[in-house]
């Protein structure tokens, strides 16, 4: 059996990244997508409040949680 | 006992996959420095580049170019990528770094992100999938040049608990749950590839997932 399975920290270690700036543009990036979701999500749930209908407010809220972006069956 | 030798040694041609880590934080999740045989990975970066048909996905959670691999059973230069040998040692090394059994029926898909395109944080929690391995393809990116995969111990930024670098032929798995955030950061800069298997539960039925077998 050529495989192993460890425990150790050597090459998890070499692929995480731990250059500051480059963590802190990371968050960053990170952030404005995240506050560009959270935009979208109330105005639909005023959207759906208005119009009565709460499908895509719904799938919104949904994807946050969920969604499955990888399956690209 | 002839067969069994032609499976390894086919496995041998495809796949490496012979160091894995596990780590608990912020959930357990495996690293891997080198997925493929270096012969594969440069026949299947460079098939990923050389215009494959992609299909642009856009919603206000990821923007991103997906392919689905069982539409490219025709490709015979790609063919390792779901030999049941290759699958099957992929499903072991797996089970065994998780400790727990994963199914044979797996999902292979791949990504394109251009400059711009970006993945939300998300979950992926999905009945009928239970773990996902993501394998990183590239010509090298640098540190700033975005892309990066990063797991979070929460649903917002402030979660953020580890980026990965974009190593080439690298690979993190990690279990699907209530619990596994996860964004891609928005690419900067050239392309990223990633291929991506995900480990499908009994709860999935054949009529939404197409899935090739480990053997």
């Amino acid at each position: 059996m050529r495989s192993t399975t460890t425990c150790g920290h050597e090459a998890s270690d070499a692929l995480v990244e731990t250059d500051g700036n480059i963590l802190k543009q990371i968050q960053k990036d990170l952030s404005q997508e995240y506050t560009r979701f959270m935009s979208r999500l109330v105005q639909e749930r005023l959207r759906a409040q208005a119009g009565g209908g709460a499908s895509l407010f719904d799938h919104l809220r949904k994807s946050a949680s969920a969604g499955s972006p990888s399956n690209g069956s | 006992m002839a067969s069994t030798a032609i499976a390894i040694e086919a496995a041998d041609d495809v796949i490496d996959f012979g160091r894995v880590e596990r780590k608990s934080a912020p959930y357990q999740h495996i690293v891997s420095p080198q997925f493929y045989s270096e012969r594969f990975a440069e026949t299947l970066l460079t098939w990923l580049e050389s215009g494959a048909d992609w299909r642009l996905k856009e919603t206000i959670l990821f923007e991103q170019y997906e392919l689905g691999f069982s539409r490219f059973k025709h490709c015979a230069e790609i063919a390792g990528l779901w030999d049941g040998a290759v699958l099957a040692r992929m499903r072991d090394q797996v089970s065994r770094a998780f400790a727990v059994p994963v199914s044979g029926r797996i999902n292979i898909s791949a990504h394109k992100l251009l400059p711009g395109q970006f993945g939300s944080i998300h979950t992926d929690n999905e009945p009928g999938e239970t773990h996902r391995l993501v394998v990183q393809l590239n010509r090298g990116r640098a540190g700033d040049s975005g892309g990066n995969l990063v797991l979070l111990s929460g649903p917002t930024p402030s979660h953020m608990a580890v980026a990965f670098k974009q190593v080439s032929n690298s690979a993190i798995g990690f279990g699907l749950g209530a619990a596994s955030h996860h964004a891609i950061s928005r690419v900067r800069t050239g392309t990223r590839f990633t291929v991506i298997y995900t480990f499908l539960s009994d709860a999935a039925s054949d009529d939404k997932y197409n899935y090739f077998v480990a053997s």
